[in-house]
């Protein structure tokens, strides 16, 4: 043991077995946790008042500021590398990661004591020294950097850019056909919804539909200012709708557990007419999606039309999503 | 209340808010107050082995918590529909999916159209719930798990202590099976 007899003099004191169960008790009520060298030596200090036995376990004389490793010129001494929790984009060390995303950070050597130093989200275990721990990225974007920093003093950081979700696309369903009465310029399918960008992975990410009413022109004039979804009154949105992690795919993104029953609907033969020439036209729902994390803040996508169109030649057009879907009034009867 | 009685509180309000409300996002609540827990802090060792107890309790409660709210049925596949189709009226007109039930004149017809919309809704729900729990039942179980071996294991008491709060906690026999396994003495068969 050092040569140290004296308690304020030594910076590495240690309680002597057996311990004072008195000086324990008192200890402990003057220090309840010791998470921090400050509290340990709170701690210590109020042992040693209290009559308990220590001795001096440094090799010389230090403090926390005055490290072992030292940090030479400032250079961090340690690394912190990230792996996503995502397996889906499969680039895991990737440090672009979506609102919501979890990785796993480890320092090399460690352990450290970790931070966000700067931008938001939240790190778990957050308190203690740890070689992992986990940062999930709340619904902020922008830069986020975490620290660990070693019980040498060193330090060293890695800066993770977190993305919000920027746009959706729609597909149609694979596997499945059109929806349409034969005669009748009608048009309908299955939709697939997916959120960009796709180099991240919106798994924490839930979106749902505001909804909107009905823009209708010509032989659709009768459908002008229906819901498009009849959502219950007074938040008139539709439940949220998960993303699974391992439905992301590199070519669409992110994939939203949902299928959309999209269809033009018929306003009958007494609109349209019964034969070509029809009479002409079109509507529209103007579609706003929203997506939060967790229970957190709404947040608008950018309106999106769900448009209809019935053309004098018995042509039917259906668009959502960037995706269009047509058929011919003579197109045979079938369904999705 | 030391700083680790706080956070067990954390997560036994965390676990009651998901027992009332069934919000997936207590159940993160209550593991990251969890893996915040340090047990070995104390320097009194019957204080430590107490909260090394309340912790351990607190993880198996975390775990059947999660084992009783997963539905075994779940199909992943069968999505819920973002609207649903009205039927037609007497006019021949279609609405498009999502319309108003009060536009079918039909009683019969509007009465099981709204009973799809709801059932729809209930089922879009209860698909949300299953499909954010899978990723959660992965991450308690992995977190119990360690704490389990990292806190329990090699001591033959202290895996009997362990033993004997699983099959006191867990319910699920595949469950108890998989965090009995993790304690291997052979010395330590819990009484």
């Amino acid at each position: 043991m050092g040569s140290h007899t004296d308690a304020t003099v030594c910076r590495n004191r240690r309680a002597t077995e057996p311990l004072d169960r008195s000086a324990v008790a008192t200890a402990n009520a003057a220090q309840p946790s010791c998470s921090s060298y400050a509290e340990r030596k709170r701690w210590m200090d109020a042992y040693i008042a209290a009559g308990g036995g220590w001795e001096c376990a440094c090799p010389a004389e230090r403090t926390p500021s005055d490290p072992a490793e030292p940090c030479h010129g400032g250079t961090p001494t340690c690394t912190v590398t990230s792996e996503t929790v995502a397996t889906k984009p499969t680039n895991r060390a990737r440090t672009r990661i979506g609102v919501g995303e979890e990785v796993t950070l480890t320092v090399n050597p460690g352990p450290a004591t970790w931070s966000i130093s700067s931008g938001t989200g939240r790190l778990s275990p957050s308190a203690g020294q740890r070689n992992s721990v986990r940062y999930t990225a709340d619904d902020t974007a922008g830069n986020v950097t975490i620290t660990a920093t070693a019980a040498s003093g060193c330090s060293c950081s890695l800066t993770l850019e977190v993305i919000a979700p920027g746009s959706w696309t729609m597909k149609r369903e694979a596997g499945t056909g059109l929806k349409h009465t034969h005669g009748r310029p009608n048009c309908g399918w299955y939709g697939t919804m997916f959120v960009h960008p796709n180099d991240v992975n919106f798994y924490n990410v839930e979106v749902r539909e505001v909804d909107s009413q009905c823009v209708a022109h010509g032989s659709y004039t009768g459908f002008a200012n229906l819901w498009h979804g009849s959502y219950p009154p007074p938040d008139r949105v539709s439940g949220w709708l998960t993303i699974t992690m391992a439905n992301h795919t590199d070519t669409d993104g992110s994939k939203v557990n949902s299928r959309d029953n999209i269809y033009t609907g018929d306003p009958g033969a007494a609109a349209t007419g019964a034969a070509p020439p029809f009479t002409a036209g079109d509507h529209h729902f103007p579609i706003t999606f929203q997506w939060h994390v967790g229970s957190g803040t709404a947040h608008n996508f950018t309106a999106v039309r769900q448009e209809a169109e019935i053309f004098t030649t018995g042509r039917c057009e259906s668009r959502k999503g960037g995706n269009t879907e047509d058929t011919q009034h003579s197109d045979p009867t079938s369904t999705r | 209340m030391s700083d680790n009685q706080v956070l067990l509180q954390t997560a036994r309000d965390a676990e009651t808010a998901f027992a009332a409300r069934r919000d997936p996002d207590q159940l993160t609540r209550a593991v990251e107050a969890l893996e915040n827990v340090q047990w070995r802090e104390p320097l009194h060792l019957p204080e430590r082995g107490r909260l090394r107890r309340e912790t351990l309790d607190a993880w198996l409660h975390l775990v059947r918590l999660v084992d009783d709210a997963l539905d075994p049925d779940f199909d992943p596949g069968r999505l819920p529909e973002l609207a649903v189709q009205p039927p037609p009226t007497r006019d021949g007109i279609v609405y498009p999916p999502g319309a108003d039930p009060a536009l079918i004149e039909d009683p019969d017809s509007r009465d099981r159209y709204a009973r799809e919309l709801a059932d729809n809704r209930a089922y879009a729900e209860h698909y949300r719930l299953q499909s954010r729990l899978r990723p959660l039942e992965e991450r308690v179980v992995d977190a119990c798990s360690a704490f389990i071996k990292d806190s329990y294991r090699g001591n033959p008491a202290d895996e009997r202590e362990a033993k004997a709060a699983i099959q006191a906690v867990i319910k699920s026999p595949r469950r108890r099976a998989a965090l009995l396994s993790l304690l291997a003495s052979p010395s330590s068969t819990a009484p």
